[in-house]
């Protein structure tokens, strides 16, 4: 909120989606911290910027936006602190490193072939799950255009 | 059969390219009689053997093909329906078509699902073609309103349905129903599971539209398209249940005895709440919302009897309540096609202006209020005696079964709130004669058939349902009667 310009903002989410991946790379997740540097630090904040440029969201807005910055200080401590102290007091933590049979290396290949043997049918459903959505979109965008025009 | 019904819906997409805009109905007509042919032949091929395929994600059993049976056969009705309901739709008539045949796959898929994974991405796949179906009118305010909630709340239910999935998996290590049937002793002990437990049982709650959970359905249920909400009312409905039966007393029967009273709780609940929120009503759509939530409320009571002859109940319920519910709506269609409401007032003197339209809707109301000797009445009957016989284990069911006839007595009181106004509302506005086109005609003499039919000889469908739920709750399913602790 402290940024008028909504491309910056956009730019700061790749920033943190890029430190939301390193978290996931340093908790050897490798395959969803890569993935989520293609796809969502590749791909999404790009299509954000290119929504933002392409509607006419790139002026900043005239008026002057709420700018508080203690409220959200205190909320993002306050957020802070919870996630810490269950971390902190977790059992669970322990309750899961110590079970072995939780010991799969979750690996690429292991993924790729779960996908396409075990999970095909999920797999599918959502490539139909996609298209509705897709078709969707269009259709409510498409509504509009015509409601204006 | 899935994959007909999904290819189908494309092909209605594919098919909208060479069709000029104003013939679009046929599709429907098109749509309507292939999925009726996969209901018969895909049935027909499909009725002897069960089994399980896709290393167990996927089930096929007398359960998965009552519903299967069930959702094709709304899945018609819908379509017909909205051939009725072209004109209020400005654009994209085909797109509905095949958004609606998208919902139908999904529900199959749903009615499948023996796996957690497989039970999300089929729900997922229903309410996101319902994000879309929901906001279908954008010229009215109140349809993006209706998109626009269910796309909030249900984004947060799946939020908690994701992260119980994830709770459930780290606990127990997989996400299998049958899997989990086999570990269930020892998960029981485990809080992580137990409150991903919990997790799914919220988003599937939201599905079902019960107490807590039910914040949406009012408002989405008014601002939709009304085709749009009737397969709203019993697909969305009928596919949460069917998850709720497999996942409860499929995989985890004993956890389910032990939360009986959360569920009783949950089932009263929701029936006072959606009863007595209904009596104000003056709209038609609104009401059927509230009367959705009581309706949640006494399915959840056959559930929360933790027996065969409760989970017999459910089943046949639904099947009754989709009958009526359809009618009420295809009823709904037509009325809105003259006067693009459906305030309560647009029904004074429907008895005059058009008896049959206004016989049907007194049969189908009828039908919900649960009067004999129509379909509604033996699915109360078959709860209510499903309850009172668990009372003789556990006495707190005889208090449910109170609040079950409290909640009907209400509900007598404002379904024929809509009779009166329709026979003794006053003169109607306009005299003209609704007429009524050969689609909603089929679509309507097919629910009425239904409700007379199933109210007159319900041991057809009670056979169906005993065997459908034979398969999840064997006989020995008495060991799982709930025990007071």
């Amino acid at each position: 909120m402290s940024l008028r310009n909504l491309v910056h903002s956009a730019l700061c989410l790749a920033v943190s989606l890029v430190g939301l991946a390193l978290i996931y790379l340093g908790l050897d997740a490798e395959f969803i911290g890569w993935i989520q540097i293609l796809v969502y630090v590749g791909a999404v904040s790009i299509l954000i910027v290119f929504a933002i440029l392409l509607t006419r969201g790139t002026e900043a807005p005239a008026g002057r936006i709420t700018f508080a910055p203690w409220s959200g200080l205190i909320i993002a401590g306050a957020v802070f602190a919870t996630l810490a102290w269950t971390v902190i007091k977790s059992k669970a933590l322990t309750e899961i490193t110590g079970n072995p049979s939780l010991d799969v290396s979750f690996v690429v290949k292991n993924i790729g072939g779960k996908l396409v043997a075990e999970y095909v049918l999920p797999l599918q459903v959502m490539g139909l799950l996609l298209t509705a959505a897709l078709i969707g979109a269009v259709i409510i965008a498409l509504h509009e255009r015509k409601g204006l025009k | 059969m899935e994959l007909a019904v999904g290819l189908l819906g494309l092909a209605v997409l594919l098919a909208d390219l060479w069709i000029a805009p104003a013939s679009r109905r046929i599709l429907g007509w098109g749509a309507a009689a292939v999925l009726t042919c996969v209901l018969v032949f895909g049935l027909g091929s499909l009725a002897p053997q069960s089994g399980m395929g896709f290393s167990g994600l996927y089930v096929v059993d007398p359960l998965a093909r009552f519903f299967k049976a069930f959702f094709l056969l709304s899945g018609v009705v819908v379509l017909l329906m909205t051939v009725e309901y072209a004109d209020q739709l400005a654009v994209g008539l085909s797109e509905f078509f095949a958004l609606t045949l998208f919902a139908v796959t999904g529900m199959l898929f749903a009615a499948s699902a023996n796996d957690l994974t497989m039970m999300f991405v089929s729900l997922e796949l229903i309410t996101v073609t319902f994000y879309v179906l929901n906001s279908f009118q954008r010229g009215k305010l109140a349809s993006i309103e209706a998109g626009v909630k269910y796309l909030i709340l249900g984004a947060l239910a799946s939020a908690f349905m994701v992260f119980g999935i994830a709770l459930i998996f780290g606990s127990a290590n997989t996400t299998q129903f049958s899997e989990l049937a086999l570990r269930q002793r020892e998960l029981s002990g485990s809080r992580i599971f137990l409150t991903g437990l919990t997790l799914v049982l919220v988003g599937l709650g939201f599905k079902i539209a019960a107490f807590p959970f039910h914040g949406w359905a009012p408002d989405v249920y008014q601002g939709s398209p009304a085709p749009a909400t009737a397969l709203l009312a019993i697909g969305s409905k009928a596919a949460g249940f069917v998850l709720l039966l497999r996942l409860l007393f499929g995989a985890v029967p004993e956890i389910t005895a032990e939360w009986h009273r959360l569920l009783g709780a949950l089932a009263v609940l929701s029936l006072l709440y959606g009863s007595l929120c209904a009596i104000p009503q003056r709209s038609v759509k609104r009401l059927m919302g509230y009367s959705s939530i009581a309706n949640a409320g006494y399915l959840l009571l056959g559930v929360a009897v933790v027996s065969p002859a409760g989970s017999v109940a459910v089943l046949y319920y639904l099947g009754a309540y989709c009958f009526a519910v359809l009618a009420v709506f295809t009823v709904l269609c037509v009325m809105m096609n003259s006067s693009d409401t459906d305030d309560m007032a647009d029904f004074a003197g429907l008895g005059m202006r058009s008896p049959v339209l206004a016989g049907v809707m007194t049969l189908a109301l009828a039908s919900l209020a649960g009067v004999p000797p129509l379909a509604g009445f033996i699915g109360k009957f078959l709860i209510l005696r499903a309850v009172i016989a668990a009372g003789a284990t556990h006495p707190g069911y005889y208090g449910l079964a109170a609040v079950a006839v409290i909640g009907a007595v209400i509900s007598l009181y404002y379904y024929f709130g809509i009779v009166r106004m329709m026979y003794w509302g006053g003169e109607p506005l306009e005299r003209l004669a609704i007429s009524v086109t050969p689609g909603a005609g089929i679509a309507l003499l097919l629910c009425v058939a239904g409700i007379v039919y199933l109210g007159i000889a319900p041991n057809g469908l009670l056979q169906l349902s005993a065997d459908a739920v034979a398969g999840i709750q064997p006989a020995a399913a008495s060991a799982f009667k709930p025990t007071g602790h």
